[in-house]
C-alpha cells in the first residue's frame, strides 16, 4: 500500500507509527563513540553480533508500547505477536502457514475452521494453545476500540489445535483480515488487564521470532527468539532508530549507519554507486490517483461532477512526463480498472477500454470528450459549458514536495486541453479534514491494498456506498462520494465467493471495472513505487523482483517480519 | 511588598492568559487526531477498513460531547493537579511521561548553548566595548553576519562540513543507543559529543546578539563617572573593566537572559529537527501535525512556566545584583 | 555625566544617521538585494518552468545551475527574493505600528491603560512564539493562505518585546519639559504623541522596523524549514526547503542551497550595519569610535621644580581632539603645595581638559600634544607624569594626585557598596594593610568627612547627594594625597550642602595639608576660598594670580567681564564659608 511519496515523508512520517510501524535509533553500526561513517568499518570482526538497523520513518521520541492493538506499537505484527498466516499483498499466491496450519470455509462462507500448530510456546515456556486464539478473538469482539479488523464471529475452541468461527453472514473476504491481520496475544498474561485498550504492555511475551531487548527514547532493539519453533533467526538483533524525517535517514544511511530504509534517497538513478554495498528495490503498489468530488447528489460542487470532464482529464495527462519529474521515473503504469497491472493481470476485465492507462497525452481524445458532452472552448483556452468554465482547485499538502510538483506539472498538461487546475496546497491536518469532508474539487491521492493480493479490497474501500457519506459528513475511504448500485451489488455478491474460486467471481470484476472506468471517480495517475534501499553486502536473502515473497517495506507489517525471517548475516 | 505583590499579581495573570490561549488554540486547530491516524495509516500501508477507523476513534475519540465551558473547567481542575492527559500519538502514554523523556535533553543541551553564548557573548561583548578602536571592533559585524543566517542553514552547512566531510562529530542523535542513558562515563561522553555540533550551532548563531548588546551597554557606561573615577583611583584596568564597567553594563543582559532561558524549550525545534535530537521540539511539532492536544497543551504549559519562572527568577534575583531595584521595592 | 568634549550644548539629536562606511556597505546590501527582488523577476525567466537538465551546475544557460527539476536557480531566487522582502517589509510595519501603538500610547495615556498595555504585552512576550506560531498558521483558511497569513502571525507573535523598550523610552520622554509644556497648554493627546514625542522616538522606532524586519525573514525561513511556512507562495525559506527536500546538500547542489542563505545572510547583515548607524543616534556615546594615537614621544624631561613648595608644574601643555579642535592650548601653570588654586571659566573654555590632562586621565580622541605635566614629590623626586609607563601610573593616581568629579550623583558605582568602593582604593594601593586595618581606615575617612561609618554598608542610590559627595571626598582623602582636583564638587548641591562641604574641605586642607585645584564656573565661590585663581578661557589661561590681586585689579578683559557678571562681589570676602553665617554671602 501505499507510502506515499517518499519524499512527503519528510515531515509527515509522524509518531503514529500505527500498527505497521516499528522504531528505534541511529547509530547502529558506528562504534561506540565514533564519528559518523565508523560503520563500514565495523566490518570483520564481529559483523553477526551487530544489530540489522532498520529505519521505518520513525520520529520523535520512543515510548515503550507493545501492545499490537494500540496505534503506536512498536515492533509491529510478526514479530513479537504473530497472526495465524502471511498473506502476500504483492504477489497472487496462497497464504503462509503462521501459527496456523491450515484452514477452510463450509460452502457458503459463514463458518471458518482453522487447524494450529503443535508444539508452539509463548515466550515465557507456557504452550500455545486454541484457548489463546479464542481468547484474542473474543476480546477484539469485545473490545470494539481494538477491533480495527472489523471481526464479527464468534470463535469456539474445539480442542487444543482446533478453532472454528462461525459467522452470520458470507465472510469469505474477511478471511485475510482474521487470519493475517489479528495478532494472537497469550491468554495467561492478558486476561488480567482491567482495560486492554489502555495496556501499554512494556513487557510483552509472544510466540513471534524477536523479542524485547532494549528501548531507549532514540531506538529500540529486538532480539531472536532462541526459542522459536521454526529455530532462532540468523539475524539476532534488530535495531529500529527514531529519526527527524528522511533528510536525516538520508545522513544517516550516508554515514552507513542504516541497513535498511524505505524512504526516498537523494540521486535514486545512482544509489548502487554512491552507496557501495547497497541495493534498490521498487515496487509498484500505490495507486496515485486524482481524488475528485464526484457525486452532485451527495452535495460535490464544480466541474468534476461530470464524467466527461474526469474522462477529458484522465486523457489530457501525460503520464511520461510526471513519471520523470515528479518521481524520478519511480513509478509504473496504472490501470484504469484499478487492479494492479502486474499482479491482477488474471482478472482484469476483458471489457475494459484501456487495460492500462495510456503513458502519452491523448489531447485529440480529451477534446473530442468534452466537445461531445457539450464544452466549447471560450475565448480564453478554457472550455466551458452553460457559462461555467472547466476550472478546478488541485489540494496537495505542503511539503510533499514530490506530489506539489506532480500538481504543478498536471497544471501545466491540463491546461493545454483546455482545462484549467490551479495547485493549492494544504497542511496535511487541513488536507486531511478537506478529504474526509468531501471539501475538495481534485486532490493528489494514493489508493492503497488490502490484506490479500486482490482487488475487491480496492473497490470495496473506495468505491462502496457504504464507506462514504455526503458532502461535510465524515467518510470512510470513499471521499469521492462515488455511489453505483450495480457495483455496491457486485461487492456484495463477491463476499458469498471465496477467494480461491475464480471463475464465479469474473462476471462481478467485469461489472465493477467496467463501471469504475467510465466513472472514473478517482482519475488513474501513476502506479507509485515504493522505494527500499538495502545492505546486501552485510545481509543476504532480501526480495527481489524475480521473488517477491513479502512486500518489501520497513513499516509494512506483518511482510517485515517475513523478510527478517530470510535474512542472513555475510558477517562482513 | 507592594513591588512583590505586583509582581506575582502579573505573573499570575501572565499565567492565566496562557493556559487559557493552551485550551482554547488546539481546540481550533483543523482536522481532528483520528483523521490525521488513519491518513497516516493510510500512507504507511495499513489497510484502513471503515471498522479500523471505528475502532480508532473509540480508542482515541476526544469528543466528550461536554459543553465548552465544563471541559475548560475541567481542564484547569486537570492542570492544577499536573494532570495532562493522555498522549494521543502515544496513546496510552500519559503526556506527563512522554515529556518527562524528552524535557531534559532539551534543557540541557540548549540551555548550556544558550548559557554558554551569553557568556561567551557579553564576554567579548566586554571585551570588544573596552578596547575601542583595535581591531576587536570587527567582531561585532563578523557575528552579526553570523546571526542573520539563517539558523537551520547554518546547521546544515556546518553538519555537511564538520559531520559529513570530516567526520569529527556524529551527524543526528543524542546519544549512542549502544550505550544505556544513566550515569554512566561512556554514555555521558557519547551524550557530549552528539551534543557539540547542535550546541556549537547554536552558540555561533546567537552570540552575536548578546556581543553587540553588550558592547553598547559597556560603551555607554564607560562614559559614566564612577567609571573615571575608578581609573583616577588607579585600579586596575581589569578591576575597572569588570567590576566598574560590565558589572553595570550587564544588567540588561542578564535580563535577557531570563527570557532566552524561557525560550529554550520553544527555540529547540529547529535544532533538533536538523539533528534528529531527542528533545521537546520534536515533540512539539509532532504534537502539532498529530492534534495531539493533551501533549500540545501539556509542551505548551511547560514552555510557558518555564519562561515564567526564569523571568520571575531573574526579579528575584535582579534585586541582588541590582541594589537600586530593592529601594524600589522597599518604596 | 562628564562631558570630556569641548564643552558644548548638548547637540539636538540628529534625525538621520552620520555617513559611514558601515553605513554605506549596508545601505548598498539592502538597496542591491531589494533591487534584485524587484525587478530581478522582470528579467529572468519563469522559475516554475520545469525542463529536463535537473540539477545542471551553474554555467551556460543558467547563471545559477538548475534545481532537481531543471528550474533555473536565478529565476527561483529573484522572485523567492521579492516574496522574501515582502514578508519582511510587511511584518516590519505591523509589527512596528502594533508595537507603537502599544508601547507609546500607553504609556503616554498611563493609569489603567498603561497597565493593561504593558501587562498585555508583557503576556505576549512571555507566550512562547514559536508554537503559537505554528498553532496559528496551521488554521487560517487555506485560500488566504501565502505571505499575508505568514507575515501577520509573526508580527502578532513579534511585536511585543519592541513594545516594552518603546514604553520605557516613552515613559522618560513624557516627563521633559517640552511634552510637560504642551501638556499645560492644553494641545491634544494625539497632537503631543504625533508632533512632540514621535520625532524623539523616530530612531527607536527605526531600529526596531529593521530589527522586526531580519526577525521576519529568518523566522519565515525557520518555518518553511520546519514546513509550516508560507506555502503557497515562493519565498527563500520555501526555497531553502524544496533544495533541503531534494537532498540539495547531500548530492553536492550547493548552487541550489547556498545561494538563498546567502542572500538572507546578505540582506540581514545589511540591515544590521544600519542598525549600527541607527543605534549611534539614540545612544550618541557609540558615535565617536576613539582610534588609539599611539603616543607621541615628547623631548622635555621632568621640569625642575621652580620653588621648594611647588607640587605640580604644568609646562607648555596642548591638548587637541583628534586633529582638529585643541582644546588646551600651550597653558602653563603651578600648584603649590598646601594651596587652593581655583580653576574659573565658562563652560568648553577647556578646565575640565586640562585637569584631567594633568592626571592623564584624558580619552581618546583627545590627546596631548605638546608640553609636560611634572610632579614634584614632597620626598624630593620629580615625577614626569605624561612619561609614566601604565603600571607607574596606576600607582601614581589617587595616592599622588586624586580627584572628586564632577556630579556626585554618577561618581559611585551604583551596584557597589560604598565600603567596597573605599576598599579597593586601599586593596590596590596599600595591599600589605590587613582587612581590619582597611575597614578601620574606611570608617574613620567617613568620620573625618561627617558621614556616619554604618553607612559602608550602603549603597549609593541610598545616600543624599550631599553625602554622596562626601563620601568622595573622603575617598580622595583616603591615601593622603598632595594634591587633590575637585571639578565642580558642589554645583549639582542645594546651596546649604554646598557650603557645608566647602567648608569641611577648607578643614580638612588646613588638616591635612594636600593642595587642591577646585575647578568650578561659579567665580563668587572661588573667590571665597581659594588662594589663587587662573581663568581660562578658548583653552589658553588668560589671567593668573593671587584672588586679592584678581578682586582688585584684574588684568584680563574677560576677567572683568566676569567679574562685573556677579553684581554682589562686594561683600564681606569667605563670611559665609568660613564662618558659616548664613549672611547673604555670595549671591
Amino acid at each position: 500500500m501505499s507510502m506515499k511519496t517518499p519524499r512527503a515523508f519528510t515531515r509527515v512520517a509522524a509518531g503514529f507509527a500505527a500498527s505497521i510501524v516499528v522504531a528505534g535509533c541511529s547509530s547502529s553500526a558506528g562504534a561506540p563513540g565514533q564519528a559518523a561513517g565508523a560503520s563500514s568499518g565495523a566490518g570483520g570482526s564481529a559483523g553477526a553480533s551487530k544489530p540489522l538497523v532498520v529505519y521505518t520513518g520513525a520520529t520523535g521520541d520512543i515510548q515503550p508500547i507493545f501492545n499490537p492493538y494500540l496505534p503506536g506499537s512498536l515492533g509491529g505484527g510478526g514479530m513479537i505477536f504473530e497472526s495465524l498466516f502471511f498473506y502476500n499483498i504483492v504477489r497472487n499466491e496462497a497464504p503462509r502457514p503462521r501459527l496456523g496450519e491450515s484452514f477452510s470455509w463450509n460452502d457458503d462462507g459463514t463458518e471458518l475452521s482453522i487447524t494450529l500448530r503443535s508444539g508452539v510456546n509463548w515466550s515465557d515456556g507456557r504452550p500455545f494453545t486454541a484457548k489463546d486464539v479464542v481468547f484474542t478473538l473474543n476480546m477484539i469482539a469485545k473490545y470494539k476500540a481494538l477491533n480495527n479488523t472489523g471481526y464479527r464471529g464468534k470463535a469456539t475452541a474445539t480442542d487444543d489445535t482446533h478453532v472454528v468461527i462461525k459467522f452470520d453472514e458470507p465472510s469469505f473476504l474477511d478471511g485475510p483480515q482474521i487470519l493475517g491481520r489479528i495478532w494472537i496475544v497469550p491468554e495467561h498474561k492478558w486476561k488480567d488487564f482491567p482495560d486492554p485498550t489502555k495496556e501499554q504492555l512494556r513487557e510483552a511475551v509472544g510466540t513471534g521470532p524477536y523479542l524485547v531487548d532494549d528501548l531507549k527514547p532514540q531506538a529500540f532493539t529486538l532480539k531472536a527468539n532462541p526459542g522459536y519453533r521454526d529455530g532462532e533467526p540468523a539475524v539476532k538483533k534488530i535495531r529500529f532508530p527514531s529519526l527527524s524525517g528522511n533528510q536525516s535517514g538520508a545522513t544517516a544511511l550516508k554515514a552507513g549507519q542504516i541497513d535498511w530504509q524505505t524512504g526516498p534517497v537523494p540521486d535514486i538513478a545512482n544509489v548502487e554507486q554512491s552507496y557501495p554495498g547497497y541495493k534498490l528495490i521498487i515496487t509498484p503498489l500505490n495507486q496515485m490517483v486524482m481524488d475528485t468530488c464526484a457525486n452532485a447528489d451527495l452535495g460535490c460542487k464544480g466541474p468534476q461532477t461530470d464524467p466527461a470532464v474526469r474522462q477529458a482529464m484522465y486523457y489530457a495527462v501525460n503520464r511520461t512526463q510526471l513519471n520523470a519529474l515528479a518521481f524520478e521515473n519511480t513509478s509504473a503504469e496504472i490501470s484504469p480498472s484499478m487492479a494492479l497491472v502486474q499482479r491482477d493481470q488474471a482478472v482484469m476485465s476483458g471489457r475494459l477500454q484501456n487495460k492500462v492507462a495510456p503513458m502519452q497525452p491523448d489531447p485529440a481524445k480529451a477534446q473530442q470528450i468534452l466537445e461531445s458532452a457539450g464544452y466549447a472552448k471560450g475565448a480564453d483556452g478554457i472550455y466551458a459549458k452553460d457559462g461555467k468554465p472547466v476550472k478546478l482547485t488541485l489540494k496537495t499538502v505542503a511539503g510533499w514536495t514530490d506530489y506539489i510538483t506532480a500538481a504543478d506539472t498536471l497544471s501545466q498538461q491540463l491546461a493545454k486541453s483546455g482545462i484549467k487546475v490551479t495547485a493549492q496546497q494544504l497542511s496535511y491536518n487541513e488536507w486531511a479534514g478537506a478529504r474526509q469532508r468531501g471539501d475538495f474539487q481534485l486532490m493528489l491521492d494514493s489508493l492503497f491494498q488490502g490484506p490479500a493480493a486482490d482487488p475487491f479490497y480496492v473497490y470495496s474501500y473506495f468505491y462502496s456506498t457504504d464507506s462514504t457519506d455526503k458532502v461535510g459528513g465524515a467518510a470512510g475511504n470513499n471521499v469521492s462520494r462515488f455511489s453505483d448500485p450495480e457495483v455496491d451489488k457486485a461487492l456484495a455478491e463477491l463476499k458469498k465467493i471465496d477467494i480461491s474460486d475464480t471463475a464465479p467471481r469474473q462476471p462481478y470484476f467485469d461489472t465493477i471495472q467496467t463501471r469504475i472506468e467510465q466513472a472514473m471517480p478517482y482519475i488513474p495517475l501513476l502506479t507509485q513505487g515504493t522505494i527500499n534501499i538495502y545492505n546486501a553486502g552485510k545481509f543476504t536473502g532480501w526480495p527481489a523482483k524475480e521473488d517477491l515473497y513479502a512486500f518489501p517495506a520497513a513499516w509494512q507489517a506483518p511482510d517485515a517480519s517475513e523478510i527478517y525471517l530470510r535474512l542472513k548475516p555475510t558477517g562482513k | 511588598m507592594r513591588y512583590y505583590l505586583r509582581k506575582f499579581g502579573f505573573y499570575l495573570a501572565a499565567l492565566w492568559a496562557a493556559v487559557t490561549l493552551n485550551f482554547f488554540i488546539p481546540r481550533m486547530m483543523p482536522g481532528d487526531p483520528v483523521s490525521i491516524l488513519m491518513a497516516k495509516l493510510q500512507q504507511r500501508g495499513g489497510s484502513v477498513n471503515p471498522e479500523a477507523r471505528r475502532a480508532y476513534e473509540l480508542l482515541l475519540g476526544t469528543d466528550t460531547g461536554e459543553p465548552l465551558a465544563r471541559q475548560y473547567l475541567s481542564y484547569l481542575g486537570n492542570m492544577l493537579h499536573g494532570d495532562f492527559g493522555i498522549s494521543v500519538s502515544a496513546y496510552p502514554v500519559p503526556v506527563s511521561e512522554v515529556i518527562a523523556t524528552s524535557l531534559p535533553w532539551t534543557v540541557v543541551l540548549v540551555g548550556i548553548a544558550t548559557v554558554l553564548s551569553v557568556l561567551v557573548g557579553t564576554g567579548l561583548g566586554m571585551l570588544v566595548g573596552w578596547r575601542r578602536g583595535t581591531w576587536l571592533d570587527a567582531l561585532v559585524p563578523a557575528t552579526t553576519v553570523l546571526a542573520a543566517v539563517p539558523y537551520f542553514w547554518l546547521a546544515l552547512v556546518l553538519v555537511a562540513v564538520l559531520g559529513s566531510a570530516l567526520g569529527w562529530f556524529p551527524l543526528i542523535g543524542g546519544y549512542d543507543v549502544d550505550f544505556t542513558p544513566g550515569w554512566n562515563l561512556d554514555f555521558l561522553g557519547s551524550a557530549v559529543h552528539h551534543g557539540v555540533l547542535p550546541a556549537l550551532t547554536i552558540v555561533i548563531s546567537s552570540v552575536g546578539g548578546w556581543l553587540l548588546g553588550m558592547r553598547n551597554m559597556m560603551v555607554s557606561t564607560l562614559s559614566e563617572d564612577y567609571v573615571l573615577t575608578a581609573t583616577a583611583k588607579g585600579l586596575p584596568n581589569r578591576r575597572v573593566m569588570i567590576w566598574y564597567a560590565a558589572r553595570n553594563a550587564a544588567l540588561p543582559s542578564i535580563a535577557g537572559f531570563a527570557i532566552s532561558l524561557g525560550f529554550v524549550v520553544a527555540g529547540s525545534i529547529v535544532t533538533e529537527q536538523v539533528f534528529s535530537y531527542p528533545g521537546i521540539g520534536s515533540k512539539l511539532l509532532e504534537a502539532v501535525q498529530n492534534n495531539d492536544y493533551a501533549l500540545m497543551q501539556g509542551i505548551f504549559l511547560v514552555t510557558t512556566v518555564a519562561v515564567l519562572g526564569a523571568n520571575l527568577v531573574v526579579d528575584l534575583l535582579y534585586s541582588v545584583i541590582d541594589p537600586r531595584t530593592r529601594a524600589g521595592a522597599n518604596a | 555625566m562628564t562631558d570630556l568634549g569641548p564643552d558644548s550644548p548638548a547637540p539636538r539629536r540628529a534625525v538621520l544617521p552620520r555617513s559611514s562606511p558601515k553605513l554605506v556597505t549596508g545601505l548598498a546590501l539592502i538597496a542591491a538585494i531589494a533591487l534584485f527582488g524587484v525587478a530581478g523577476p522582470l528579467f529572468v525567466g519563469e522559475p516554475g518552468a520545469i525542463n529536463d537538465i535537473g540539477l545542471a551546475p551553474p554555467g551556460g544557460g543558467h547563471l545559477l545551475g538548475t534545481t532537481q527539476l531543471g528550474q533555473d536557480v536565478l529565476a527561483q531566487i529573484a522572485y523567492a527574493t521579492r516574496g522574501s522582502l515582502y514578508i519582511g517589509v510587511l511584518v516590519g510595519v505591523m509589527a512596528t505600528v502594533l508595537s507603537a501603538l502599544f508601547g507609546i500610547v500607553g504609556s503616554y495615556v498611563g493609569g489603567a491603560v498603561d497597565e493593561a498595555f504593558s501587562l498585555f504585552s508583557n503576556v505576549m512576550l512571555v507566550i512562547p512564539g514559536l508554537p503559537l506560531v505554528i498553532v496559528i498558521s496551521a488554521f487560517v483558511p487555506p485560500e488566504q493562505r501565502g505571505a499575508w497569513t505568514i507575515a501577520v502571525v509573526l508580527a502578532v507573535t513579534g511585536w511585543a518585546g519592541a513594545a516594552r523598550v518603546l514604553r520605557a523610552q516613552t515613559l522618560t520622554l513624557r516627563n521633559r519639559e517640552y511634552v510637560l509644556a504642551a501638556r499645560v497648554a492644553g494641545e491634544p493627546a494625539w497632537r503631543i504623541i504625533v508632533v512632540e514625542m514621535l520625532p524623539n522616538l523616530l530612531p527607536l522606532l527605526a531600529s526596531q522596523f529593521v530589527f522586526s524586519v531580519i526577525a521576519a525573514i529568518l523566522s519565515e525561513a525557520g518555518l518553511s524549514f520546519l514546513g509550516l511556512g508560507a506555502s503557497n507562495s515562493s519565498t527563500l525559506g520555501t526555497m531553502l526547503y524544496y533544495a533541503q527536500n531534494g537532498f540539495a546538500l547531500q548530492r553536492g547542489a550547493w548552487w541550489w542551497f547556498v545561494p538563498p542563505g546567502l542572500i538572507i545572510a546578505l540582506f540581514g547583515c545589511g540591515l544590521a550595519l544600519v542598525n549600527f548607524s541607527i543605534d549611534e543616534i539614540i545612544d550618541p556615546k557609540l558615535r565617536t569610535v576613539p582610534r588609539r594615537i599611539r603616543q607621541r614621544r615628547r623631548a622635555p624631561a621632568p621640569v625642575e621644580r621652580p620653588a621648594p613648595d611647588t607640587a605640580v608644574s604644568v609646562r607648555n601643555l596642548s591638548v587637541t581632539y583628534g586633529n582638529a579642535v585643541p582644546a588646551v592650548k600651550d597653558v602653563s601653570l603651578e600648584v603649590r603645595r598646601g594651596e587652593i588654586l581655583g580653576l574659573a571659566g565658562e563652560s568648553g573654555s577647556g578646565k575640565t581638559t586640562l585637569a584631567y590632562a594633568i592626571n592623564r586621565l584624558h580619552r581618546p580622541p583627545a590627546q596631548v600634544t605638546a608640553g609636560s605635566v611634572t610632579f614634584h614629590d614632597r620626598d624630593g623626586g620629580d615625577v614626569d607624569v605624561l612619561a609614566l609607563p601604565p603600571g607607574e601610573l596606576r600607582a601614581f593616581r589617587w595616592s599622588q594626585l586624586s580627584v572628586v568629579f564632577q556630579g556626585a550623583m554618577n561618581s559611585l558605582n551604583p551596584v557597589m557598596t560604598i565600603r567596597a568602593q573605599l576598599e579597593d582604593v586601599l586593596a590596590t594601593h596599600r595591599p600589605h594593610l590587613s582587612r581590619s586595618d582597611r575597614r578601620a581606615r574606611c570608617a574613620r575617612s567617613l568620620e573625618l568627612v561627617g558621614v556616619d561609618p554604618a553607612r559602608l554598608r550602603s549603597y549609593p542610590h541610598e545616600l543624599s547627594g550631599g553625602m554622596r559627595q562626601r563620601v568622595m571626598i573622603a575617598m580622595a582623602m583616603l591615601l593622603d594625597p598632595q594634591v587633590m582636583i575637585m571639578d565642580e564638587p558642589t554645583s549639582a548641591l542645594d546651596v546649604v550642602v554646598q557650603r557645608g562641604i566647602l567648608r569641611e574641605i577648607l578643614r580638612l586642607r588646613d588638616e591635612l595639608g594636600f593642595a587642591i585645584v577646585l575647578i568650578t564656573h561659579d567665580l563668587p565661590l572661588l573667590l571665597e576660598v581659594s588662594d589663587r585663581i587662573a581663568v581660562m578661557l578658548g583653552g589658553e589661561i588668560v589671567e593668573c594670580a593671587a584672588t586679592e590681586e584678581i578682586l582688585a585689579g584684574p588684568r584680563h578683559a574677560y576677567t572683568r567681564r566676569l567679574l562685573e557678571s556677579f553684581p554682589s562681589l562686594t561683600g564681606e570676602r569667605g563670611a559665609f564659608v568660613r564662618s558659616g553665617e548664613a549672611t547673604g554671602g555670595a549671591r
